[in-house]
């Protein structure tokens, strides 16, 4: 491995590698305060240490879940592009539900004496709310609360989450029932902090649980709450609007104010204020910049693939938009003068505009091998097929119209229209059955996995 | 072709698509049996009659009589072999020590009840396995008491049931010949390391030691295991400082120096705090045997709460 495969490798496991230590840390002291010896002496034990354990990695992975849902660009830099870092976020939360749904069971099995078996009655008291009598003391009153706080947490948890993973709800539904998760963690952070268990015990699981619940709240009130007011967004205006013949509206963008930063092939997300449009959806949506960050202003290819990319056919000249970004890490730049392929399937081929229009003589040798279905489909033509090539003679621009050849693009023809794939780097960009189906032909042929890059975001 | 946000930030978009298969399928199987057991833990606890638990729990234990509880290791000396031997051996727990040692020590084992004890003495090794060394498991439990309190030292072995294992213990009172398996109570009032080293002809075990430490109790009575009079215990008679005289032990309940795994077992009560506040710097032991007496399970936890010895 050489320092850039090094540098790759942990890019793409360094956070997963971080969340996994993050969530071992309470795992490890729970044992150091209990011993596990006695844990495995009685199912009662047993029960008991599953219990407070799952509870605690649980906690830990709802609170990284949150923190990687914050859509911070840093983030990126531990995962490898913003759409890994949604799937760690997905992931994570999985198993945070998976986990915390057992805390409770585990905890109310080691009530059971399977040679009373009327003791399932203490497992059932256990598992109800407490009432919050105001003439008990405090501390009796706080346990109480910690409980019931937990049993809100609990069923919020399991509603929301189940919302997530197995009804399908319209976008705009479903992101407006995800964010009550947020809410959901708040009870669940009430409930650690105020339990009387090992957390209140020990100083140091005390203050580290403590951490994590203080960093799931910051994210949540970052991303969720306080969006406004923490996220950087820059106002740009729709300044030109063309819709193209195969469904394409090409949006050109003006900053009002200062422009945003970003690399070729990284992607933004956009929100349009202007509510008086027909048919425009308000939430921020991913898209690809196709111009080069060299331009002033930023076009936008967008075809209509769902809801909000359909609606998008109706904006004007003059609409506001919030743009947030740069996100992503798929760009050439960072591969230095190494040979590459770059792989666009139809409007897949935005970040490689963006990527092709910054191209200079100082750049390495690039084909650039653009995939569509019908000839009409085929974007920018003048630039990408007639400037670049001409100028650069390392720039090469292969067009591949499906129709008009035997198939779809494969790996092998790739590599017979490139010249072999040893050495280069290949950036694939297109739907997703296509890149699936690349990556996993050039790895037949020899091609390993760090030196081929897709970027799903690009997309819509 | 339709990828829309929602799949990416739901993370259902195409790529690895297998993995996310799974896991959506794992939190499926995991809400299922979750949820499936909470509800089963709430309507057997809020509907099903007392009587008809009890039942259950009867006829449960009636055949799985000597199943590993920490119970039956603690009080295996006293029981006697199972009159059926092979349904009981049949059973797969780790830890069969009553059933083992009572056999180990009944040297006229029957051909009949012989082939019966091998699931339990060779749980890993094939049968019919050639001549290999015995494996020897040896804990103590507490691993740490009291000065003068005791505790359980238990072992087991396993071989091939066929060639006879002989053990030997050293340290204490703990010195001398042993059955294959078994478990014996120890005193001690310092700390102590006993060894244990089983052989059988193929080979030894080699010496396994098992440290038991005596924590040394501060003179004065307080919450790190002093020895306290009951005037003393009778100071911490609140809610919020609870101590109780438990046999010949006193218990931290709730305030400075709770250390029990339940926590502050005043406010954690499940049976409520108003059933253990008026026993707060008093002592606890008829009114906790009458209530729990019988629940092994409530015993073990309110063992946990032990501070130090009443004088």
């Amino acid at each position: 491995m050489n320092e850039n495969d090094y540098k790759l490798w942990l890019q793409h496991y360094g956070g997963w590698i971080l969340i996994w230590i993050f969530s071992a840390v309470p795992f490890v002291r729970w044992f150091q305060i209990n011993s596990f010896a006695s844990s495995l002496h009685s199912p009662l034990m047993f029960f008991n240490m599953f219990g407070k354990v799952t509870g605690l990695i649980g906690l830990v992975l709802y609170a990284i879940n949150l923190l990687l849902a914050a859509r911070t660009r840093w983030m990126e830099n531990f995962f490898g592009g913003l759409n890994r870092v949604y799937i760690a976020h997905h992931i994570t939360g999985g198993i945070a539900l998976i986990l915390l749904v057992f805390h409770p069971l585990f905890l109310a099995l080691k009530y059971i004496d399977i040679k009373a078996l009327d003791s399932i009655k203490d497992s059932a008291k256990f598992l109800l709310p407490r009432s919050l009598d105001l003439n008990k003391t405090f501390f009796e009153a706080e346990q109480g609360t910690a409980i019931n706080a937990g049993i809100v947490a609990f069923f919020g948890m399991v509603v929301l989450l189940v919302l997530t993973f197995f009804v399908k709800l319209p976008y705009r539904f479903w992101l407006f029932t995800h964010k009550f998760l947020g809410v959901a963690f708040m009870f669940a952070g009430l409930h650690v902090i105020l339990i009387s268990s090992d957390t209140s015990r020990d100083a140091f699981l005390k203050y580290y649980m403590l951490l994590w619940v203080i960093i799931g709240l910051c994210s949540f009130f970052y991303r969720t709450v306080m969006s406004n007011v923490f996220v950087r967004r820059y106002p740009y205006k729709v300044i030109g609007v063309s819709e193209l013949e195969t469904n394409v509206v090409a949006l050109t963008m003006e900053p009002m104010e200062k422009s945003i930063d970003y690399k070729p092939g990284q992607f933004v997300f956009i929100r349009f204020l202007w509510s008086g449009q027909q048919g425009v959806i308000r939430e921020a949506h991913p898209f690809s910049i196709a111009s080069s960050p060299d331009e002033n202003n930023i076009r936008l290819y967008i075809k209509s693939l769902g809801d909000y990319t359909i609606g998008l056919k109706n904006i004007k000249i003059g609409a506001v938009a919030e743009i947030e970004g740069a996100y992503g890490k798929f760009t050439y730049t960072n591969f230095g003068t190494a040979p590459q392929i770059w792989v666009a399937g139809g409007i897949g081929v935005t970040p490689f505009l963006s990527m092709a229009r910054s191209y200079n003589s100082n750049s390495g040798a690039v084909d650039l091998v653009y995939s569509v279905v019908n000839r009409t489909e085929l974007l920018d033509q003048k630039a990408i097929a007639e400037y670049l090539p001409q100028k650069y003679p390392s720039f090469r621009y292969m067009p591949y119209v499906a129709k008009e050849q035997e198939g779809f693009l494969t790996a092998d023809k790739i590599s017979q229209m490139c010249g072999g794939l040893d050495g280069k780097e290949i950036f694939i960009c297109g739907p997703p059955p296509m890149m699936k189906s690349l990556r996993s032909q050039l790895r037949e042929l020899g091609v390993p996995n760090s030196k081929i890059h897709s970027e799903e975001f690009a997309m819509t | 072709m339709s990828l829309s946000p929602i799949n990416i930030i739901k993370g259902t978009f195409a790529s690895k698509g297998s993995r996310r298969m799974s896991l959506k399928k794992s939190v499926a199987i995991s809400l299922f049996i979750a949820l499936g057991f909470l509800t089963l833990i709430l309507i057997a606890g809020l509907i099903v009659p007392k009587n008809v638990l009890l039942k259950i729990s009867s006829f449960v234990i009636s055949n799985s009589d000597d199943s590993s509880t920490a119970e039956s290791v603690n009080n295996n000396s006293t029981k006697t072999l199972p009159a059926d031997q092979t349904s009981t051996s049949t059973s797969t727990q780790p830890v069969n020590t009553t059933a083992q040692q009572t056999t180990s020590t009944a040297p006229t084992t029957t051909p009949a009840t012989k082939p019966a004890t091998i699931p339990i003495t060779q749980p890993s090794s094939p049968a019919g396995a050639a001549k290999v060394a015995p494996t020897l498991t040896f804990t103590g439990s507490p691993t740490s008491v009291s000065s003068g309190g005791s505790t359980v030292l238990s072992w087991i072995t396993s071989a091939n049931a066929t060639l006879p294992v002989t053990c030997t213990g050293g340290g204490g009172s703990f010195a001398g010949s042993k059955a294959a398996s078994g478990s014996q109570s120890v005193s001690l009032t310092s700390t102590t390391s006993y060894t244990l080293a089983c052989s059988n002809i193929a080979g030894s075990s080699g010496t396994k030691t098992v440290t038991i430490s005596v924590a040394v109790p501060t003179s004065a009575c307080g919450t790190s295991g002093g020895a306290c009079t009951a005037a003393q215990i009778a100071t911490h008679n609140s809610a919020a400082n609870c101590w109780v005289i438990y046999n010949s032990n006193y218990l931290i309940l709730s305030g400075s120096g709770v250390n029990g795994s339940n926590g502050n077992e005043v406010a954690n009560h499940n049976g409520g705090s108003n059933r253990i506040t008026p026993l707060c710097g008093g002592n606890a032991t008829s009114a906790f045997t009458a209530q729990h007496g019988g629940q092994s399970g409530v015993k073990s936890i309110f063992n946990t709460y032990i501070v130090g010895p009443v004088i």
